[in-house]
């Protein structure tokens, strides 16, 4: 009897809660605002159908004219470029590098090489080249690291690259021009999606850059997004 | 016999008390109220045709942005209307949406989005606003975004609530949001009243590339004498 007179009292109260909760639903209103956003990817990188390309150059005897090729038609130096570090952007599936090697065997003063490589925006947002940022370093025969390498920007990419002597991480008296390093680029202000862009590093050898040495060169393209500066 | 005599009595009885029920009836009346009523409605929602965006970069109009300008193309919104709902009380009849939809395509830090719409009581009852609830998701991480309040008050001056806060995730924020109504202090909306609202999305670089995320903002009204 008590059973029945419990399930009873549990039902009234089920039927009375589900009466008030439809009459509060009835009285009340909602307004709903949904959002989806699908954000933009940003990536630059070297391009992955054209490889980079090296050119040697002499200075012709007057000295105000580059001639294609090696002094006396002779091949000494030698340029090798290379792109590594596949990337491929999540967003439009395309693919490109992140990294361009250039390596110079046997080079000597006034050895000059140019290194052609091309840029491809393989994002969705267009990209703004705001600057390069050249480090390095000098190392001896044995693979022991003499110095730091800094490149001073005299304006318009031109420059060169001084061996930091004193170690203070700035071009200053006492440190070491060694390397003429000119970015001749013809980029637009902005890559936009899906463009390529064609653009070059200059290489000259100093005479103060020393014998039986290396000297390893990176250089960053650095790339924001269009908006910011 | 005594039993006889009692019979008798009660039958006398009984004819006695239907005479006077008799005339009891014939001396009585009947006032009788019939009533009908018709219920209001509660229906607040956004009104039809009255939404309007825009978009900026860094707060510049996407146009007028340089260098260079024109490259409106990059990131995009689209906001479509839904859900909608008609009231019988009016003529012509009110009919507003109960849902507004915002995609963003494309987007990027320091794309921002401007939305203005006209929030309408389309009912015939004084709705209250009571609360308001921000959600949001990372689909690509598959994690629930916080939403940090940041301000929330009446301004007395412009005769507006303001909500400021963002929408962020544990390695930051991902956009921040901005919402002004236009509405009495006391959150009333009369029938037949439109106001306005505006809402300000702005992204962060905190926000991930190639990631997908979802809101939801939800404004709830009650009748005005529950609130």
């Amino acid at each position: 009897m008590n059973t029945r007179k419990t399930s009873l009292l549990s039902l009234s109260i089920v039927i009375l809660l589900s009466l008030l909760g439809a009459v509060y639903a009835h009285w009340s209103d909602v307004v709903t605002i949904e959002g989806t956003i699908n954000m933009g990817s940003l990536t630059l990188s070297f391009d992955y159908v054209e490889p980079p390309d090296c050119n040697e150059y002499h200075w012709n005897e007057a000295h105000d004219q580059l001639i294609a090729g090696e002094y006396l038609g002779k091949d000494v130096g030698n340029c090798t470029a290379y792109y590594t570090e596949n990337i491929t952007d999540p967003h439009t599936g395309k693919e490109g590098y992140k990294k361009l090697i250039i390596v110079v065997d046997n080079a000597y003063p006034q050895y000059i090489v140019g290194i052609v490589f091309k840029l491809h925006n393989i994002g969705t947002i267009p990209i703004k080249i705001i600057g390069y940022n050249i480090t390095g370093e000098k190392r001896n025969a044995t693979g022991h690291k003499i110095y730091n390498l800094l490149w001073q920007d005299d304006g318009d990419g031109k420059g060169s690259i001084y061996e930091d002597v004193n170690g203070n991480g700035v071009v200053d008296a006492g440190d070491i021009e060694v390397i003429n390093l000119e970015v001749t680029d013809s980029l637009p202000t902005q890559i936009d999606p899906c463009k390529k862009y064609k653009a070059e590093i200059d290489l000259e050898f100093k005479q103060e850059a020393e014998e039986c040495h290396t000297y390893i060169l990176i250089v960053e393209i650095i790339g924001i997004q269009w908006n910011k500066s | 016999m005594k039993s006889k005599s009692l019979i008798g009595t009660f039958g006398l009885l009984i004819v006695i008390l239907s005479l006077l029920g008799a005339v009891y009836a014939h001396w009585s009346d009947v006032v009788t109220i019939e009533g009908t009523v018709y219920m209001g409605e509660l229906i607040v929602g956004i009104l039809n045709n009255s939404v309007t965006h825009y978009e900026t970069i860094n707060g510049v109009p996407e146009a007028e942005f340089l260098p260079p300008a024109n490259k409106t193309w990059v990131a995009n919104a689209t906001i479509t209307l839904s859900d909608f709902e008609t009231s019988v009380h009016h003529d012509p009849p009110e009919t507003v949406a109960k849902k507004m939809t915002i995609l963003m395509a494309n987007a990027y830090p320091q794309w921002d989005v401007h939305i203005e719409f006209m929030l309408k009581n389309a009912g015939t009852i004084p709705a209250t606003y009571t609360e308001a609830n921000f959600t949001g998701y990372d689909v690509t991480d598959g994690e629930n975004l916080t939403w940090r309040q940041d301000l929330w008050y009446y301004n007395t001056t412009l005769k507006v609530w303001i909500w400021e806060g963002a929408l962020v995730d544990p390695d930051g924020e991902i956009m921040n949001v901005r919402v002004v109504a236009h509405v009495p202090e006391d959150g009333q909306l009369e029938p037949c009243t439109s106001y306005k609202v505006c809402i300000d999305i702005d992204f962060k670089q905190t926000a991930e590339e190639c990631h997908t995320y979802t809101f939801s903002v939800t404004f709830e009204f009650v009748q005005w004498n529950k609130a």
